[in-house]
């Protein structure tokens, strides 16, 4: 948002959760890419997947999900009692059913509605190990990082983390370091381009 | 790059010719009649969306022309409307919706808002959802609750608008509900959750009127933390096996797939010895059953071929206890389970599943006598290697120097022709074999490597993430990081954004094109939220140092008139970068 200010952007806070910092991923990524930036072979295939799995499972939802194995004939108790996110048909006469087991965000207004159901949800209470605030900081940063790209009027078009520009960037962003932009075309241009929305 | 483009030009190109196509049709949607299911007691309809329709105006449409069929009218007053999807993308049926309360005077605007939240996040959104807003068959599942035998309904809806607390019942019909205490948290018969309906939307944080003094509320006291581990000196690795299934398409059964073989090895002796052993399906009956269009004896050899692996899996049990079928959460897992009903009770069977409807692990528990006529306890779980590895077997033997997997799959082994062909059959027997050893040979190496440099042992995880987790907090993480309360939780997944896709111009000339080195790693660097240590519940009047802050806020924007907008909002689960307030 502060960087949203200095682009004329006028915010009017309404209410907030204020946090404590703390570095909790940098000696993680740092290991990691140093594996990657220096190995081949397992070593570097190990670095690069624990380097881009870790911070979504942060942004897990806090909702819990069971599966049971029904014939069905007991299809309508679960129908009456639970709430089901997914129905798989495993043969003729067998289901295997997805079932919220707790109340989180919008089943909370399914469940609402669903009163004269007697509904069974088990722990209301979540127990997913998961920080949306880490997860959303994240990606946050990410798009922070972006801005100063996106709005050069050489910018044509934008991606989560790449740029294609119209002139050439200034050599002291260009590196091999982490943040830094790397030349993906080294050097040459695009002659001509279309994009396309999807 | 260029690929990428070719793609989403032809991908545009597709979208409107198909458009065209199916304009000409004259119907936006085709239902069937209404089918009564007998076993399950459901209607159920079954819809084709002609004119790729977007989700709600699909429903609209749907529902409209549901609440005018007589069959469904005189079904009952109550009811409970569930809709699956079928589409390319996800295995099985997904919900479009979950199972809501309607009566034949509901109206779409009811029912759509009891669903739209849902509808929004499960199916929209492009960054926690799976993205769709076109789905292009429906299965409309309707019960009549008038009809339904559940004391616990007619007590319900006796009190409709009373204290739900009664719509928790501890203890009722055969469900294995845990005890009371098992609720901690929430107190249930407060009816907090479901009584106070407050609005999703807008500021329902603020509706109780906790002060920052009741932060203590919102932060989890007792124990809910992601926690350092300490890793143990010394692990014991379990031993596992590896399987593999081979398939054919049955032309003459509308291209029913079948296993033809089940393959499976694992070792004795400390991983010193290999077993493989291949369990293929009678083939000499195979081409008779197939030659009389007997499809109920192709099953009963398809059960066999599954019983015979079951046998030997029940008599190896001592020498592992977890299975790895690289790729179970695509077809091999649907024929295992699918295999291991015909031949174990269902309740015996336990499976978790993904949102995409993708099997995570199949668990087989049950008590077994062995030839002695003791009682032993078995439990075997299946799990799926590829989320652990997400690459092909044959990137996983590269990446793991493993030289195994030397021949490819050749088309024609997917013909029953082949079981003529003694040399092509052997080739396929051998091809077979190689896989499910290389398999194995690359998760034993895999084991090695990561208990000798992180502890821990592969065959105890079930994903990639939650290896890495698992890592992180052994190796890296030396603070409790708070796992969040639901209303924060729910406060804040409202600012969690994926990355933005722009287009400023259409077309360009001499373009430069950079990436960001690890865009999102760098991110990670930067300083974490880690406590909560203040809530303000009005900004405007208290006294915040904006500068100084960090957190999450909700806030009224007034956007500059730019072409090149930076802030991302949600906007019916699609993320926008508006203009203007």
């Amino acid at each position: 948002m502060k960087a949203a200010i200095k682009l004329g952007y006028k915010i009017k806070l309404l209410s907030g959760y204020e946090f404590s910092k703390c570095d909790l991923f940098n000696e993680y990524v740092e290991h990691f890419y140093t594996v990657k930036k220096n190995s081949v072979g397992s070593s570097r295939f190990i670095a690069k997947m624990h380097l881009n799995q870790l911070y979504g499972y942060f942004g897990r939802k806090q909702e819990l999900i069971k599966t049971v194995n029904i014939k069905e004939n007991e299809l309508e108790d679960y129908l009456a009692t639970r709430i089901i996110k997914s129905i798989i048909q495993v043969n003729d006469d067998t289901f295997t059913l997805l079932l919220y087991s707790n109340l989180h965000g919008e089943m909370i207004v399914i469940a609402n509605l669903n009163k004269i159901l007697s509904m069974k949800l088990e722990d209301s209470y979540n127990n997913i190990k998961s920080n949306v605030a880490i997860a959303s900081a994240v990606t946050a940063y990410a798009r922070i990082h972006m801005i100063p790209f996106k709005t050069l009027d050489s910018c044509y078009y934008t991606d989560t983390d790449s740029v294609f520009l119209v002139k050439p960037l200034d050599n002291k962003l260009i590196g091999k370091e982490l943040g830094l932009m790397k030349d993906e075309l080294d050097g040459k241009i695009i002659t001509e381009g279309y994009f396309f929305r999807d | 790059m260029i690929k990428k483009y070719v793609i989403k030009i032809f991908k545009n190109i597709k979208f409107i010719i198909s458009r065209i196509i199916n304009k000409m049709e004259q119907n936006d949607i085709t239902m069937s009649q209404a089918v009564y299911k007998e076993t399950g007691r459901y209607l159920i309809y079954t819809v084709v969306n002609n004119n790729m329709l977007e989700i709600k105006e699909l429903l609209e449409l749907v529902y409209n022309q549901l609440q005018s069929d007589k069959t469904f009218l005189n079904f009952g007053e109550k009811k409970v409307i569930l809709i699956n999807a079928e589409t390319p993308n996800l295995n099985g049926l997904p919900c479009v919706h979950p199972n809501v309360f309607i009566t034949n005077n509901t109206t779409f605007e009811d029912y759509y808002s009891k669903i739209r939240y849902y509808i929004d996040s499960e199916w929209l959104d492009t960054n926690v959802g799976y993205g769709i807003d076109v789905i292009k068959i429906l299965h409309i599942k309707i019960w009549n609750l008038d009809l339904f035998k559940n004391s616990n309904i007619t007590k319900n809806s006796l009190h409709l608008n009373k204290n739900i607390s009664s719509g928790f019942p501890l203890k009722s019909n055969g469900f294995p509900l845990k005890s009371s205490n098992s609720y901690s948290g929430f107190p249930l018969n407060s009816g907090f959750p479901l009584n106070s309906g407050f609005p999703l939307n807008n500021g329902f944080l603020l509706s109780k009127g906790f002060h920052t003094s009741s932060v203590s509320f919102i932060i989890n006291k007792n124990g809910n933390v992601i926690k350092p581990l300490k890793a143990k000196p010394f692990i014991e690795l379990n031993n596992f096996a590896t399987m593999d299934i081979e398939t054919i398409n049955l032309k003459n059964f509308n291209n029913l797939q079948i296993p033809i073989v089940i393959s499976s090895t694992h070792s004795i002796d400390n991983n010193e010895t290999k077993t493989t052993k291949l369990f293929i399906i009678d083939h000499i009956k195979l081409k008779l059953f197939i030659k009389n269009n007997n499809l109920d004896s192709i099953k009963l050899l398809v059960i066999n071929l599954w019983k015979e692996y079951y046998d030997y899996i029940i008599v190896n049990n001592n020498n592992f206890k977890v299975i790895f079928a690289h790729n179970l959460g695509s077809f091999d897992g649907l024929f295992l389970y699918n295999g291991l009903l015909n031949i174990v009770d269902i309740k015996k069977l336990e499976t978790i599943i993904d949102q995409k409807n993708k099997f995570i692990l199949i668990k087989y528990k049950d008590n077994i006598r062995n030839s002695l006529g003791d009682e032993k306890k078995l439990e075997i779980v299946w799990k799926d290697s590829y989320r652990i590895f997400p690459v092909s077997l044959e990137g996983l033997c590269r990446n793991f120097n493993i030289i195994g997997k030397l021949s490819k799959y050749d088309n024609n082994y997917n013909s029953i022709e082949m079981f003529d062909n003694k040399s092509l059959f052997d080739k396929f027997l051998n091809y077979s074999k190689q896989d499910v050893i290389a398999l194995f040979d690359a998760l034993h190496y895999a084991q090695v490597i990561y208990n000798v440099k992180y502890k821990v042992d592969i065959t105890k995880i079930f994903s990639t993430s939650t290896l890495s987790l698992l890592i992180f907090r052994q190796s890296f993480l030396n603070v409790e990081i708070p796992i969040l309360k639901r209303k924060l939780d729910n406060f804040i997944r409202q600012s969690y954004y994926g990355g933005a896709t722009d287009y400023y111009k259409l077309h360009g000339r001499d373009l430069h094109y950079y990436d960001v080195n690890s865009l999102y790693h760098f991110a990670m660097c930067k300083p974490m939220p880690f406590k909560l240590i203040n809530y303000y519940r009005d900004m405007s009047s208290e006294t915040v140092n904006f500068d100084d802050f960090f957190g999450f806020c909700k806030v009224e924007v007034e956007a500059p008139d730019t072409l090149k907008p930076i802030l991302p909002f949600k906007h019916e689960g699609k993320t926008i970068f508006p203009i203007g307030k």
